[in-house]
């Protein structure tokens, strides 16, 4: 046989077979396309802007290293999922991808090959079906989906981008149900501490009998501190006295009663402040430790509330969304398969290779020669 | 080409398949053989050149690490990419390319008398070369990997890949090979080229840099070389989704195969120049 024969058998008869399946078996293949963005409140890349001060400008260079722009993780998570099983367990709830693929008028190799098939058949089957490329210069997701029909298309691109912006809600819920959980906890935990710390005092109050241990020491305090006082002024007198009057001078001897009036009364004050029932300085430090307690639960409820205030905030910041740009359009003209794309591939493929065998085989042929 | 194309439409069927397959057995006796005594010079006096095979993609890569690290300061830095192991991923394969293709014009110069036998064709002397350069590469890659393995506790990701990858190297590099044999034998200034355009491949073939931190537009001019793809798929081979990476195994097959039949065409039309 020449070269000639065998490059026929080789590369223009599967070439020919392949253009005879495109021919007269191939169904047309129609696809529709969406572009679809998905993007955070905050949005808009590095543009926070001078309100947004530093943080801004650090979140900005943080996407700059990960080369991630807000939004991106989501959009990429949406990529993720519909590559998935659960992606098209979600399709097929109220759509029959099987038999959208499995149309009368789609040929016995484009469609799909089973009639029940396993999930992962039908996962690999969609993903040559389903498409979707993520662009992340401009974060612009393209969905693009082939079915046999027009109609089929639309639909089950419409369908794919629904469950693609439920997904992203269910992001959005779960961020804010999160964050403001937290802080809702926070909250509640901070105000059972107020209303515990206001509890203890006024129990402590009806206990103790005293309103305010803290003040009426003080008050003990000073009451002694003013005796201790008109005692030395006492004795003073009475030392001043004595050295012009004779002993026995009533004026001496009311001085030396007024001492000793003093001296028993600052007995029975020291007594009454150190001993007793409860003494003054336990209930100081008793109510002190109440006092604060209450304080900084007062504190810490002030802050909780901030920080509730704050989540809400930042929660309504970080919510996440799916924006349409273009919605799945009916297609009019089959575009797939490429025809003579693929006619064309399959001609210079098999030619070059058929092109380096020959070369091998002459090559080896001379050895023997 | 095609008086040597015609010379082969002989009558007999049978006996030109059997043919064939005889051809094919003495060819590879023949590579065999050559592929041994490519061996013992290249390898056989003292081991320092089969030392040297390790060396310097080490090398090359420590002294890379230590710029990027000491000098630039901290770059963009992946978790779990040191950029050690990253350079010396980067760093083998274009080693094992520059390897084939520019050794590819001596070894026609350096076997010229061989070609007196009968039996040694041209292209015979090319494979073996060619060969023997992929096993030592590949052995020292095998190691590399081991080593990284064990002492940086990163086994490679996805071996078939990487493995694919080597196999897709070889070939293009098997390919380019060919051509710059054959160039170099029509004319020396092809000759003279041949290294400037192999070091100059560097840059743009994306070894030591990932083209994910390339801007899209950049990125898309790269990968017009299959070289970036081939980098891309070895390192996607080692270090997986640590690294997103960028390429298509169809584009390089095709890049691969073309240049192969274009190198063997090439050789074949240089042919009367050098064969006696």
């Amino acid at each position: 046989m020449s070269v000639g024969w065998w490059f026929a058998l080789l590369v223009v008869l599967p070439t020919l077979i392949a253009g005879a399946y495109y021919a007269f078996v191939a169904s047309d293949i129609y696809e529709s396309e969406a572009r679809f963005i998905v993007r955070t409140r905050s949005g808009g890349g590095g543009g926070g802007g001078g309100s947004d001060g530093g943080g801004g400008r650090v979140a900005a260079m943080a996407s700059l290293f990960t080369n991630a722009g807000p939004g991106q993780e989501e959009a990429r998570a949406v990529v993720a999922y519909l590559d998935s099983t659960a992606a098209v367990a979600a399709l097929r709830q109220n759509l029959d991808l099987v038999e959208l693929w499995r149309r009368p008028e789609a040929d016995f190799l484009a469609r799909l090959w089973w009639e029940r098939p396993e999930i992962e058949w039908l996962l690999w089957y969609f993903r040559r079906r389903v498409m979707v490329d993520f662009d992340p210069e401009t974060s612009v997701l393209r969905l693009r989906v082939q079915a046999f029909r027009p109609q089929d298309a639309q639909q089950l691109a419409q369908r794919v981008m629904q469950i693609s912006e439920e997904l992203v809600n269910t992001f959005t819920a779960r961020t804010i149900s999160d964050t403001l959980r937290v802080a809702q906890e926070d909250l509640a935990k901070a105000e059972q501490r107020v209303v515990a710390a206001r509890e203890a005092v006024i129990a402590f109050r009806q206990r103790e009998q005293a309103f305010d241990p803290t003040s009426s020491a003080g008050a003990a305090v000073e009451t002694i501190s003013r005796l201790e006082a008109a005692l030395t002024q006492a004795r003073a007198d009475l030392q001043e006295r004595r050295s012009y009057m004779r002993p026995d001078n009533p004026q001496i001897q009311v001085l030396q009663n007024r001492i000793t009036a003093l001296q028993a009364q600052i007995r029975t004050e020291r007594t009454r402040l150190n001993r007793g029932e409860e003494a003054l300085p336990q209930q100081v430090a008793g109510f002190e430790r109440l006092a604060l307690e209450q304080a900084f639960a007062d504190r810490a409820l002030t802050s909780a509330t901030a920080s509730l205030e704050q989540a809400r905030s930042d929660a309504l910041r970080q919510q996440v969304f799916l924006m349409r740009i273009a919605d799945p359009y009916l297609p009019e003209y089959p575009g797939y398969p490429r025809v003579w794309f693929n006619l064309l591939t399959v001609f210079i493929s098999l030619s070059v290779l058929f092109g380096i065998g020959w070369l091998l085989t002459v090559s080896a042929r001379e050895h023997a020669s | 080409m095609s008086e040597a194309f015609g010379a082969l439409g002989k009558p007999e069927e049978g006996r030109d398949f059997s043919r064939t397959l005889n051809g094919f057995a003495i060819q590879w006796r023949v590579v065999r053989a050559l592929l041994l005594r490519e061996m013992q010079t290249r390898f056989g006096r003292n081991q320092l050149g089969f030392l040297w095979l390790f060396l310097e993609p080490l090398m090359l890569a420590l002294a890379i690490a230590f710029v990027k690290s000491f000098v630039l300061g901290r770059g963009r830095e992946y978790p779990g990419v040191s950029t050690f192991v990253f350079c010396l991923v980067g760093y083998l394969p274009y080693f094992t390319f520059r390897a084939i293709v520019s050794r590819a014009p001596g070894t026609l110069r350096s076997n010229m008398s061989l070609l007196y036998h009968s039996h040694i064709k041209l292209i015979d002397v090319v494979l073996a070369r060619h060969l023997l350069e992929a096993a030592a590469v590949v052995t020292v890659m095998t190691m590399i990997v081991f080593g990284i393995a064990i002492w940086a506790d990163l086994p490679p990701n996805n071996v078939p890949a990487l493995l694919f990858g080597l196999i897709l190297l070889f070939l293009y590099a098997q390919g380019l090979g060919l051509l710059a044999a054959a160039g170099s034998a029509a004319s020396e200034v092809v000759e003279r080229l041949i290294h400037p355009l192999v070091y100059l491949s560097l840059p743009l073939s994306g070894a030591l840099i990932p083209l994910h931190e390339l801007p899209p537009k950049l990125r898309e001019v790269l990968l017009w070389n299959p070289q970036a793809h081939i980098h891309e798929m070895v390192r996607d081979g080692f270090f997986g989704h640590v690294l997103p990476s960028y390429y298509s195994p169809g584009y390089l097959l095709f890049a691969a195969a073309l240049v192969n039949l274009l190198g063997l065409a090439a050789l074949r039309a240089v042919r009367p120049k050098l064969e006696f």
